[in-house]
């Protein structure tokens, strides 16, 4: 399970189970290091682009971001 | 405010005034039955602003619309009398007694139990006629604690349809915690009718973030909190956008300074420190007579004097400390119901207005403190 809050955002809400999902036709593996209730991305991310979660920017990735890599502190600020 | 008539609390406390006597007046609120113990452990020798503010704390504790009667424990006999002067204020059975005034254990005990069966007696002829239950009379305060994605996934947005409800039918809601706004400046801008009091808030937390940063203090792991990291909460950006769903439709009708009173109904934004017992403080200040409290991992928090109702979400959390919860909406959460979960919130809500004892209200717990800006004299 799964939730996207807002449909500008570029990471989603892995609610637990399971991790092979298909979002918007797009087939996303969410990485195992992805908790319950963690941020996982929708989209590839690149380096110093914003992540965006109720549609509004809550920080600037650091490092790439691999679409279904867990999105928190490592590479996230 | 209206709502100072309006209890739905009927307690009687001792109030140590300095916290010289704290032990002793312990003792005497044990030695008499249905009281209540406050103390804020009030401290001499404070600068100017804090001691106004420890001194406006105790004020409101005594003016408190959950507090029906009080007696005052002080030390020396000459601020017994100054409090004596100033009970009328107060419109309530309220005694003082000082320790050294009392010359000797023995007679502060006896002289204790007198003056508590005096407030009694005043409370037990009291005919004023109880007011009817109204949500006009009523101030309700927010709270969030252990945020995590369930947080602002579903338990604030719950909070919010409730806060919506409440401004509708006329009640006083206050919101606070300064630092957990930055970041929604705009939604704040958006949502604000009244644009001089939107700058106003605006304003306080740009101020707030200034101090953050000039600080030079990397606030991770205690802005965000490590319980909120764990829970995959990672910017406090991130956070304050799931906090201020909590605020509904976010229209705010004022700005109140920490512990400041509201004059009219509506939605307030009241500037104070992130640390939730010091929040919970202002907010008692301000008289607030029941706090709601959304959590996602458990925070233990609470006020003695308001009843503060643990709302949460999250099936991790119920499963570990459900017994500590007085509204689980995790089943709602999971069928990822809103209504439902509104509705069981209000339920609960009106039934602790009405004299059900929350939780920690049972357990007898809670904290008072107040912040302090300058080492004491």
């Amino acid at each position: 399970m799964f939730v996207v809050l807002n449909n500008k955002d570029n990471i989603g809400i892995f609610l637990g189970r399971k991790r092979n999902l298909i979002i918007n036709n797009k087939k996303i593996n969410i990485s195992l290091s992805t908790k319950y209730g963690h941020k996982f991305a929708l989209k590839n991310i690149k380096k110093n682009q914003a992540i965006i979660k109720y549609g509004e920017k809550i920080g600037q990735a650091y490092k790439h971001i691999k679409i279904g890599e867990h999105v928190h502190i490592q590479n996230l600020k | 405010m209206k709502n100072n008539y309006y209890r739905i609390r009927k307690k009687i406390v001792v109030i140590p005034i300095v916290s010289l006597v704290s032990n002793y007046a312990r003792e005497a609120c044990k030695q008499n039955k249905g009281l209540e113990f406050v103390n804020i452990s009030p401290i001499r020798g404070l600068n100017n602003h804090d001691s106004s503010l420890q001194k406006k704390i105790i004020n409101s504790i005594i003016s408190h619309p959950n507090i029906s009667g009080a007696l005052l424990v002080t030390n020396d006999h000459k601020s017994s009398q100054d409090y004596k002067n100033n009970i009328k204020f107060f419109k309530k059975p309220v005694e003082t007694i000082s320790l050294l005034g009392s010359k000797g254990f023995k007679k502060f005990f006896i002289n204790s139990k007198k003056k508590i069966n005096k407030i009694k007696l005043k409370l037990k002829n009291n005919n004023k006629k109880k007011k009817d239950f109204s949500l006009t009379n009523l101030c309700v305060a927010l709270e969030c604690g252990g945020s995590d994605q369930t947080s602002g996934l579903f338990t604030n947005p719950v909070i919010g349809m409730f806060v919506d409800y409440l401004i509708e039918n006329n009640a006083t809601v206050i919101i606070s915690e300064t630092a957990e706004f930055i970041g929604t400046e705009n939604i704040i801008k958006k949502s604000t009718t009244n644009k001089i009091i939107a700058k106003k808030i605006i304003n306080r937390i740009k101020l707030k973030n200034y101090l953050m940063i000039k600080s030079g203090i990397d606030y991770k792991g205690i802005n965000p909190t490590e319980e909120n990291l764990n829970e995959g909460i990672t910017t406090l950006v991130e956070k304050s956008l799931g906090a201020i769903k909590k605020a509904g439709k976010c229209n705010f009708t004022g700005f109140l300074e920490y512990a400041e009173k509201p004059k009219k109904p509506g939605l307030y934004f009241m500037d104070t420190p992130f640390y939730t017992p010091i929040s919970f403080t202002g907010l008692m200040g301000a008289g607030s007579h029941v706090n709601l409290f959304g959590m996602g991992s458990f925070n233990p928090s609470s006020n003695p004097i308001v009843p503060t109702i643990r709302i949460c979400s999250n099936p991790n959390t119920i499963k570990r400390w459900g017994n500590k919860i007085d509204v689980d909406l995790s089943y709602f959460f999971k069928k990822g119901n809103l209504e439902q979960a509104y509705e069981k919130l209000k339920e609960h809500f009106i039934k602790i207005i009405k004299g059900k004892l929350t939780i920690s209200e049972k357990e007898k717990s809670g904290e008072i403190i107040v912040p302090t800006s300058s080492f004491p004299l």
